[in-house]
């Protein structure tokens, strides 16, 4: 009987005109520009005794959701990720901060269809009080004709009634300190950008409360990027960035053939580092042929040893990050004929101009070109060691060096 | 960028990238690099090109090296040679050769199981510029002769009838040569089943070969069937002193071996080399083995036990010779290094060709 119930209204509902179930997708609402509004975390369960159908569930939420976010323009309605209700108020308090919500209600059903217990209560997180908390019992007699028809008017009264009022109520100046190592950079939206001092304090003049976010960078650190609540009795936050990366160790394929290893040292975190490595020519993969008899396998008995220092061009935090630096590389030759520096371009200078990507901090793949100039007392016996002609691509020779720019590492870096 | 944008985008460039780098080797030819390092401590004697060619696509895979005229290594001309398992071409190059002209060209069955089954070594003449080819089959000795660039001849096969109606396996030009000649001794056995003998000639100008009479040393001890063989005889003044060398291939240790003796009338003190790892390619006049192998030349003395080691890399031993100085005569190790510059579709390629030289004595400074 009860499904049938249910599923006449279904029909129902769906026979409805649209502004009256609006698609989820439009909840929560956009605050609106120039007005103060409410972030409201709506927490929907029911009790273990309640006895509803999936199908009256979800009608029960639906029409709670629409009407407490259609109840006042100047509260936005958040719903909880895949409507699991939390546990206990400080979890929905919990929530509701992970979430961006400022405030949360919770309404609780219990018993069946005909006869539904009503339990709601809400929180205000910036004024950190119960707004309101109360107990009512329902009846569907004419089914989701009566969820339309004042089923909700006890909550969305209180709800909008306060909500309203507190996001009209005038607010008061105030001043946010921000607590940091000195000389953290906060960039607050709006443009206003402050430094700590000495003490490792910055200071804001704000209109409390408040919900802002927040930008803090130092140079050595992770950014630190966050959204804080601030009433009139919250006005200091602390600000902990954590530690950029100290070390690293890549492991790359050079021209996407040869195998090579770096390590870098940062001496200022995740930013300035000075590293050191070696490409071994001994052991390669030819992925695309050089002609028909070319081995897939290919050695050579050479090793060309870097040292290299750079910098990290923008933000530790952001998935794509470039750098760029210098440094000087030598040539050695590990035959079982000879050991020791190459004899006809023993060294030369290296350029360093590299992109990483990850959405991880510290696991990243990168794309660095190195550009090398090769200084050499013998160009033509440079050019003779080039397998053929085609190797030329790439290359400028002149008297004294010769430079190649078509050096390219794709590799994977560790940074610790 | 929005994110949505930026791995796409970071993908697409690798791809770009990796297309235009993929395959590249770096400039390194350790033949090259290796023969910088000795080169540097030698005399530079000679040098020949650029020398213009269009190259077919597979000549880098092919062996070249250079071998000057054993007249006059440091004035004169010498012969380009160039070698693939199945065959062999000679030209004649002096310092004012621009560009290939007239070849010499014959087969050779030189693979990997057949490895070092000739010997090529030019000889001194009043006339010309001779090369002495013995391909070790039956009856088998040819003589390449130029007169100058653009004019290669051989004469041959000869049967060196008269000397020995035989199967020659390896061959030995002692450098101390006067008035054109060159003294050389032959390994070769009379076939089907005579023993191994070695027979001392004179080569004369013109490349007759006449036996010097002297009575054959029997090497019947060796085995029937030598592989990759090299041969060579030490000339001392003294007989007493003089020693013979072979090295050959044995399948079955899969590794050389090499021995000497010092009679000049019995096999009796033929004696096993074991310190020497590979083949000895070259015996010079003082008493010093050289084993050219992994890029390295490592020198021996007599009785094999190693003194030292030098890179080789791309540089070709030719041989030793005796310089008549008028005021500090000796003699000397002569190298040879050629490498090409490759050209392109429009711009041809280059041989250049560098020849060095060393005093015997001084060769422990190439360590």
């Amino acid at each position: 009987m009860v499904r049938r119930k249910a599923a006449a209204l279904v029909l129902v509902l769906l026979a409805l005109p649209l502004p009256r179930l609006p698609a989820q997708e439009q909840v929560p609402q956009e605050p609106v520009a120039g007005e103060e509004t409410r972030r409201l975390l709506l927490c929907f369960d029911l009790a273990a005794d309640a006895n509803f159908s999936q199908e009256e569930e979800l009608l029960l939420y639906e029409s709670l959701l629409v009407q407490v976010g259609s109840a006042s323009r100047k509260v936005a309605v958040l719903e909880t990720p895949d409507r699991k209700p939390a546990a206990s108020d400080p979890d929905r308090s919990t929530l509701a901060r992970s979430l961006g919500a400022d405030s949360w209600l919770r309404v609780s059903l219990a018993g069946d269809w005909t006869s539904v217990a009503v339990a709601a209560g809400s929180y205000d997180l910036l004024t950190g009080q119960t707004v309101f908390q109360f107990e009512m019992r329902k009846r569907l007699l004419r089914g989701a004709v009566d969820l339309e028809r004042g089923f909700w008017d006890e909550v969305l009264e209180a709800t909008a009634g306060y909500y309203s009022q507190a996001a009209a109520a005038k607010s008061l100046p105030g001043q946010v300190v921000f607590r940091a190592p000195p000389g953290t950079r906060i960039t607050v939206p709006g443009g206003d950008t402050l430094r700590t001092d000495a003490d490792g304090q910055a200071r804001l003049d704000v209109q409390l409360p408040l919900t802002l976010s927040i930008r803090a960078q130092r140079p050595g650190y992770f950014p630190l990027e966050n959204k804080y609540y601030l009433s009139q009795e919250l006005t200091t936050l602390e600000l902990e960035q954590a530690r950029g990366a100290r070390f690293a160790f890549d492991v790359y394929l050079n021209n996407m053939i040869f195998p090579g290893f770096e390590f870098s040292w940062f001496p200022l975190p995740s930013t300035l580092f000075v590293r050191t490595g070696f490409t071994t020519y001994l052991a390669g993969l030819l992925f695309s042929g050089r002609g028909e008899d070319t081995s897939l396998f290919v050695s050579m008995t050479l090793n060309l040893l870097d040292l290299g220092i750079g910098a990290y061009l923008n933000d530790a935090d952001r998935n794509l990050r470039a750098y760029a630096g210098a440094g000087v590389f030598l040539r050695l030759i590990t035959s079982l004929a000879y050991f020791g520096l190459e004899p006809i371009a023993p060294w030369g200078l290296q350029a360093i101009l590299g992109l990483e990507y990850s959405r991880r901090l510290k696991q990243r793949f990168y794309l660095e070109f190195d550009p090398l100039l090769y200084f050499t007392s013998h160009p033509d016996l440079m050019k003779a060691s080039l397998s053929s002609n085609r190797d030329y691509i790439g290359y400028i020779f002149f008297e004294k060096f010769a430079a190649y720019f078509l050096n390219l590492r794709l590799g994977f870096r560790w940074q610790l | 960028m929005r994110r949505s944008v930026r791995f796409p985008a970071f993908a697409a460039l690798l791809a770009l990238l990796s297309l235009l780098t993929a395959c590249s080797l770096p400039p390194y030819n350790e033949d090259l690099s290796l023969a910088q390092i000795t080169k540097s401590k030698m005399q530079l004697v000679n040098v020949i090109g650029p020398v213009h060619a269009w190259l077919d696509d597979d000549a880098p895979e092919t062996q070249y090296y250079f071998l000057p005229d054993r007249n006059d290594p440091v004035n004169g001309g010498g012969f380009f040679v160039n070698t693939a398992s199945y065959g062999m071409q000679v030209w004649y190059l002096r310092d004012d050769s621009s560009t290939f002209e007239g070849r010499w060209a014959i087969n050779l069955d030189n693979d990997e199981e057949t490895a070092n089954n000739y010997l090529l070594q030019p000889i001194e003449s009043a006339a010309d510029h001779y090369l002495g080819l013995l391909r070790y089959l039956q009856n088998d000795y040819f003589q390449v002769w130029a007169s100058g660039p653009g004019v290669v001849n051989a004469s041959g096969p000869t049967a060196l009838s008269g000397i020995f109606t035989a199967l020659v396996m390896g061959s030995s030009i002692f450098p101390d040569s006067t008035a054109g000649s060159n003294l050389q001794y032959f390994l070769c056995k009379s076939l089907p089943s005579g023993p191994w003998v070695e027979v001392e000639c004179t080569v004369t100008e013109g490349g007759a070969v006449i036996n010097s009479g002297g009575v054959p040393v029997d090497l019947a001890v060796l085995p029937a069937s030598l592989k990759s063989v090299f041969y060579s005889r030490y000339h001392d003044i003294d007989p007493a002193k003089d020693r013979g060398y072979l090295s050959y291939w044995l399948d079955s240790a899969r590794e050389y071996k090499s021995y000497s003796w010092t009679s000049l009338t019995a096999p009796a003190d033929l004696k096993a080399l074991p310190g020497i790892k590979g083949r000895i390619d070259a015996v010079l006049s003082s008493g010093e083995l050289l084993s050219f192998q992994d890029s390295a030349c490592t020198v021996y003395n007599g009785d094999g036990s190693k003194l030292y080691r030098f890179p080789l890399g791309g540089l070709r031993f030719c041989y030793e010779r005796w310089d008549p100085d008028l005021i500090d005569p000796k003699f000397k190790l002569y190298f040879s290094l050629s490498y090409w510059l490759y050209g392109s579709e429009e711009v041809d390629d280059r041989l250049f060709v560098e020849v060095y030289a060393i005093p015997t004595a001084n060769l422990k400074d190439l360590d």
